[in-house]
């Protein structure tokens, strides 16, 4: 069954023409009687969400994914096409919107939970469960400004998580409160979903979209770019992202005297890297003149950006005049699927030779598997105690 | 059949039991009108809360709290009596003039709070709106329901003092009631108008005050009636207000019957204005969060 069906949806919006003069005061009269440039925001969208699912929703900024949630959830119309939705739909886009700093937290939920589209009775059936999912306690009856903006926020999510309606909606707004918070916040969410909830979430994290959803969809530039396995778009995300890096990282200036050219990484197969397979990383260079006491690290990143693990030659290098090649060999890659970020770097006595931040990316295929951050080589054997007789 | 209509929605019946929105861009007015109409008679509960919200908000804090709702038609009425007892011709009438004046200070105090704060109320909730979808309508009908509690406060206060004045209370005074429904309609009719001009032209705000001391003095609010020329006089009674008003006080301190002609008149004026202003602020309704 499905519950939300999107139709060649496009938004426009209206922004007024930038070849007259950007000054307020200029174009007060110029507003009313100038005709717009148009700016599609998003262009011929289709998708379906089945009863129950899980989508989640990424892209870069820009990309039309707040649109895109604003359409569903009402907030503005669509300028073509059509959405049909099954069911009552709550959307989260903003955590506290409506939430008014002098009245109390109390006269907040009530407001903010019948916007939401709860009704009195509904509320006040729920009021003792979101106070203790947002662990306000005895602030309940103080007025919302004088909350810890943690304590704002954990307020706006828990009457959102506990409406009732068919499909929730959440844009952006999963990582609120500390680490705790957080995991319940999801766990929440599973538990919607275990329920039959529709859910679609907007998210820049990553982990959370594939722990979580059952599919993926990718926006780029107003445009649904795939949709299918979170894994699958999650890894074709990050090949996007980290292709724009390359694009944008400065050229290496022509007086060095050496100079990174190019690195390829190998398994088994040349191309295939797999965790729990060899990892073969080969650093074509050029080298204007002898160098001695070189070393040479590749460091590899997370999608955060935070430093995964490292390749070093521990020996200082010897490297003659001309073009040559550095390998590095792994027996075995430990670093679990996904795209990581690549930066060389070519030092010799503390000084940097050549350093290229994110010049390449390595994708690393599902190999030995096991859940977590990296594979360790293990073994496994059975030691039965006999009993004593 | 389940029903329900959204911003640009259409409803259709199903099988199971869920009901189906679609939600698209391009809607007759007629359609508009009814379904837009069915969807805030179902959002009154909503309407009920924002106006508690907007009642608490505007007297929080302050010491007085909501005294300030009689305090202020009382401190405006003090200041007119001063001034105009003295210079008017107003002796002519039998009644006394503060009676007089508060009956008619007090209505157009609910007018003009109304048209104000539910004009710069859209400005207010743009942040709201942004993220949530609710029947937007319900923002400046919430500032003149909150505005309509002031007025019942103000009321209490006119029968004390019709008692201290010993001006007698007449059956008639019920008849200020649907009285004081025509108004409300005719001022949701203004108010729903503002506001969605108010979204591409911030001229309004500015325009307001200027606009409504106008209606203030087209108005027999603060001078009686008879002393309109007689050369304007068919022109006066054109408008609405000065109907309603004159009719109020007519029926609740004079104790006299309105004239029924009057209010069908109102009446008709005020069910065609409103359904003009809706079926505008409605138009513009889908894409007002781009606007603002």
């Amino acid at each position: 069954m499905i519950d939300i069906k999107v139709e060649n949806v496009s938004k426009c919006y209206r922004v007024l023409s930038n070849h007259h003069n950007d000054d307020p005061e200029k174009r007060r009269l110029y507003r009313i009687i100038s005709h717009r440039r148009a700016f599609w925001a998003l262009r011929s969208v289709s998708f379906d969400v089945r009863r129950g699912e899980a989508l989640g929703i990424i892209g870069p900024n820009g990309s039309g994914k707040t649109t895109l949630v604003k359409l569903l959830s009402r907030v503005t119309a669509p300028s073509e096409g059509t959405i049909t939705l099954s069911g009552s739909l709550s959307a989260l886009i903003e955590v506290g919107a409506g939430f008014h700093p002098d009245l109390t937290g109390r006269e907040n939920i009530f407001i903010n939970g019948s916007i939401l589209g709860m009704s009195y009775q509904e509320i006040s059936r729920k009021i003792a469960t979101i106070v203790e999912f947002a662990e306000i306690g005895n602030f309940l009856n103080v007025p919302v400004k004088k909350y810890s903006s943690g304590m704002f926020v954990r307020l706006g999510f828990s009457i959102a998580v506990h409406l009732d309606a068919d499909i929730l909606l959440f844009d952006e707004v999963l990582a609120v409160g500390d680490l705790a918070f957080q995991a319940r916040c999801l766990d929440r969410v599973e538990e919607l979903r275990r329920t039959g909830r529709t859910i679609v979430i907007v998210s820049h994290d990553l982990a959370a979209i594939e722990r979580i959803c059952d599919r993926a969809l990718l926006m780029r530039s107003g445009e649904l770019s795939a949709i299918g396995d979170p894994h699958a778009i999650i890894e074709n995300y990050q090949t996007m992202a980290y292709s724009a890096l390359t694009e944008s990282s400065p050229p290496g200036s022509c007086r060095r005297r050496i100079a990174a050219k190019a690195l390829t990484f190998g398994g088994l197969a040349e191309g295939s890297v797999r965790t729990g397979d060899p990892l073969r990383c080969r650093l074509a260079y050029h080298v204007r003149e002898a160098l001695d006491h070189v070393v040479v690290t590749v460091s590899f990143n997370w999608p955060s950006g935070y430093l995964c693990t490292q390749l070093s030659s521990s020996g200082e290098l010897l490297l003659e005049q001309g073009f040559g090649e550095i390998e590095f060999y792994c027996p075995m890659l430990t670093m679990q699927r996904g795209i990581y970020s690549v930066d060389v770097l070519i030092e010799r006595h503390g000084e940097v030779l050549d350093w290229r931040p994110r010049c390449s990316m390595i994708r690393v295929t599902p190999g030995k598997i096991v859940a977590g951050d990296f594979y360790m080589e293990h073994t496994c054997v059975v030691r039965p105690l006999t009993p004593k007789r | 059949m389940d029903s329900d209509q959204n911003l640009g929605g259409v409803t259709e019946a199903v099988g199971y039991d869920r009901h189906i929105q679609i939600i698209r861009s391009a809607r007759s007015p007629l359609e508009i009108l009814v379904v837009g109409l069915a969807l805030l008679v179902q959002s009154a509960g909503l309407l009920r809360t924002m106006t508690a919200r907007q009642f608490k908000i505007r007297y929080r804090y302050s010491i007085l709290g909501w005294l300030w709702a009689v305090l202020q038609p009382l401190t405006l009425m003090a200041l007119y009596v001063a001034i105009f007892s003295r210079f008017t011709s107003y002796s002519a009438e039998r009644l006394p003039y503060a009676v007089f004046l508060f009956a008619g200070l007090i209505l157009w105090a609910f007018c003009s709070t109304s048209i104000t704060t539910a004009a710069a109320g859209m400005l207010n909730h743009q942040r709201l709106m942004a993220t949530v979808y609710f029947p937007r309508e319900i923002v400046p009908l919430s500032f003149i329901a909150a505005s309509f509690v002031d007025l019942a406060l103000a009321l209490i206060l006119l029968f004390l003092m019709m008692l201290y004045y010993s001006v007698p209370i007449s059956w008639t005074a019920i008849l200020g009631f649907p009285i004081l429904m025509l108004l409300s309609l005719l001022v949701a009719a203004v108010c729903l108008l503002v506001s969605s001009l108010q979204v591409r032209l911030r001229d309004i705000s500015v325009a307001l005050p200027m606009l409504l001391q106008l209606l203030m003095f087209t108005t027999p609010v603060v001078y009686p009636a008879s002393a309109v020329p007689q050369t304007i006089v068919n022109l006066y009674w054109l408008n609405p207000f000065a109907l309603l008003v004159e009719n109020f006080r007519q029926a609740v301190v004079s104790g006299t019957l309105p004239a029924v002609g009057d209010l069908l008149y109102c009446g008709l004026l005020a069910v065609i204005c409103f359904s003009v202003s809706y079926l505008v602020f409605k138009k513009i309704e889908p894409t007002i969060v781009d606007e603002l």
